[in-house]
């Protein structure tokens, strides 16, 4: 009897030293491809960034009206952007590698499932992107309009508009890669609606004066100065 | 926008019937009916009793009014001189005008400018159509330089309240003149006269679908032309201006960024001109200034300082995409101030304007965002300039008003310098 109870140990310590002997090399190996990687994606994007500074790249996207670009890049920089996307391009890559080191049959399942999914994902991206985009410039026009109408609460109102118009974005984004489902959509929808129903209720119900009062003075303040420009200023 | 050759049979009945002509006033209108027939009778009678027996014609042009604006000009002009053309006005276009600034005013000039190439003229003066009070000699002024010495351009110059015109005074007159070297008092005053030259020459040129057209400010390629185009200048006293403000009011962050955008449009365009430019010196004026009073202006001090605060607080981050450094401290300084003591040093004011033509050029940001950004800072200006002038005399004000020239010429070279080096950034 115990004579079985050892051969069944033995055998099973075995199947599990055997299994992680053969699994260890491939994490080994899934490690050294990672860095690896990394350390050719920095070179990578370092070489790229020089090669496009050189070429003044920042410059000429500029002269050609896409200067929205450097917006959204790093540090104001469309040539650093380039240089980032190398980096991570590359590291993905040593990923891949190290994964297919690990399971052979990993890779081509992922990759497979990868392609099938990777139109959603770009589109997300660029969902994201120009959300970003968008959201800043609306944040930077509405604060600079505000201040302009002098209310003193611009930098809220900004605040409001740009994260109003992130978060669209952001659940669009998700969305578009089916993350959360319906829940995903009620919640968007509560939030948004909870909003809109708190601010009706603020200022029909709270402060329905005040408002009444502000727009008031605007108005007397926006005459006032029509009444006066051009024919004062100019 | 409608093609030179494009005038209607009846319009072009009149100019076969008059043929030919020296001189004309040139009137464009949009409901101004309660005005426009007194601006053409002035005219009229100026061209009679300043220019007798040279051949002369009142041009009209209507951007479709619907108050009988045509109708009263009929009624006011003398048989045989009139010559009236209809131009296309997008009234949806907000606001709807034809002064300075107004979407119709571009279409408005051309129609004018094609009519008067058509006569021929020698000279051709171009009135605002709700000025009050207008005198036959505002025309005999205006046109005198084109027809007796030979001048191409001929801008107003008015008697103002010390707080009336503040754009001209803080940006328009003192960048003009430190860029283009000449001493043009009101640049942009709405009422001027050009010779038959300039006439074609902006006929010929590409201006009248452009940007400048857009902002209704085709006034500003005329003077930034004639400044370095090698025309002859004058300026002609006028005395007080007062108008009616029959067109569609605009608001101050609209007239600010209009005029801002054109003159920076502008001073991209001619940078090779201007970078040569130092100093400046001064144009003939036709009459003499007279000591008279111009409409009272107020302006709300507090109100003013309490803009440019607001913008100090929250605006900063967009002028550090502007504005160096030192000058944001300097700005941040300058809010800390009571109003009382808040003055807005002229060296600072300059380079502000200078840098923001840099920014306009460069396309920091969107040029909408960028242009709006700097009302804050003109609202802090004209604080400190109603703070400052609160007592002054009208000639103290103007002695104000010529040392901030000289200061936006003396910092002149800090603009050509990062003009050519935008990325050295020199606080």
């Amino acid at each position: 009897m115990w004579d079985q109870v050892n051969e069944a140990l033995r055998e099973s310590v075995g199947r599990v030293l055997t299994t992680l002997a053969g699994f260890l090399p491939g994490v080994v190996a899934l490690l050294v491809s990672v860095v690896v990687a990394a350390l050719l994606g920095w070179l990578l994007a370092r070489l790229a960034e020089r090669v496009l500074r050189w070429f003044r790249f920042d410059q000429r996207l500029d002269r050609l009206g896409l200067d929205t670009l450097a917006e959204w890049s790093p540090a104001r920089s469309p040539a650093r952007l380039v240089g980032r996307l190398c980096f991570w391009a590359v590291l993905l890559l040593g990923m891949l590698v190290g994964l297919a080191a690990l399971d052979a049959t990993l890779v081509p399942t992922m990759a497979g499932r990868l392609l099938t999914y990777l139109p959603n994902v770009f589109a997300a991206a660029l969902l994201l992107a120009a959300g970003v985009v968008l959201a800043r410039f609306l944040a930077r026009g509405v604060l600079i309009g505000a201040v302009n109408m002098q209310l003193q609460s611009a930098r809220l109102i900004s605040l409001g508009v740009k994260w109003m118009v992130l978060v669209l974005t952001a659940a669009m984004a998700l969305n578009h890669l089916s993350i959360g489902g319906d829940i995903l959509k009620l919640a968007f929808a509560i939030l948004f609606g909870g909003i809109v129903l708190a601010l009706a209720l603020a200022v029909g119900l709270g402060s329905k004066d005040m408002v009444s009062r502000t727009w008031q003075r605007q108005a007397e303040r926006q005459g006032d100065e029509a009444a006066r420009a051009p024919a004062q200023h100019l | 926008m409608p093609e030179l050759g494009s005038l209607p049979p009846e319009t072009e009945r009149l100019v076969h019937q008059i043929g030919s002509a020296d001189l004309a006033v040139g009137i464009a209108s949009y409901n101004h009916a309660e005005t426009v027939g007194a601006v053409v009778a002035a005219a009229a009678a100026g061209l009679r009793r300043f220019f007798p027996g040279v051949r002369s014609a009142v041009l009209h042009a209507d951007g479709g009014s619907r108050d009988g604006s045509a109708e009263r000009v009929l009624q006011a002009a003398a048989d045989g001189l009139l010559v009236q053309a209809p131009f296309p006005l997008d009234s949806a276009a907000r606001p709807p005008g034809v002064g300075p600034g107004h979407p119709g005013r571009s279409a408005a000039l051309r129609v004018l400018f094609d009519l008067a190439r058509r006569l021929g003229v020698r000279g051709l003066a171009v009135v605002e159509p709700d000025l009050l009070g207008v005198t036959g000699e505002w025309i005999g002024r205006l046109l005198a330089p084109v027809f007796e010495d030979e001048a191409d351009f001929v801008t107003p110059y008015y008697v103002r309240h010390r707080f009336g015109g503040a754009i001209t005074n803080s940006i328009v007159y003192p960048f003009t003149r430190a860029l283009y070297g000449k001493r043009l008092r009101y640049p942009l005053g709405g009422d001027f006269a050009c010779s038959g030259r300039l006439v074609e020459r902006a006929l010929e040129q590409d201006v009248w679908h452009g940007d400048l057209a857009r902002l209704g400010l085709l006034d500003v390629w005329l003077v930034t032309e004639a400044l370095c185009g090698g025309f002859r200048l004058a300026q002609a006293f006028l005395g007080v201006k007062a108008q009616a403000g029959a067109d569609g009011a605009l608001d101050l962050s609209l007239v600010l960024s209009r005029v801002l955008g054109a003159l920076f449009l502008e001073a991209e365009r001619r940078v090779a001109v201007w970078q040569k430019v130092r100093g400046s010196e001064p144009v003939p004026l036709r009459g003499r200034p007279e000591p008279s009073t111009a409409e009272p202006v107020t302006v709300d001090l507090a109100r003013s300082l309490a803009a440019f605060r607001l913008g100090q607080q929250n605006l900063h981050e967009v002028w550090g995409l502007v504005l160096p450094p030192l000058t944001l401290l300097e700005l941040r300084k300058l809010a800390a101030r009571s109003d009382e003591a808040f003055r807005f040093p002229d060296e600072l004011w300059a380079r502000i304007v200078y840098d923001f033509a840099l920014a306009h050029r460069m396309r920091v940001m969107n040029r909408d965002h960028l242009l709006a950004a700097f009302v804050p800072l003109y609202h802090g200006w004209l604080g400190s300039f109603v703070a400052e002038m609160r007592e002054a005399s009208l000639d103290e004000t103007e002695q104000r008003i010529e040392r901030l020239c000289l200061r936006y010429e003396s910092e002149k070279p800090y603009l050509i310098s990062r003009w050519r080096w935008p990325d050295r950034f020199t606080p």
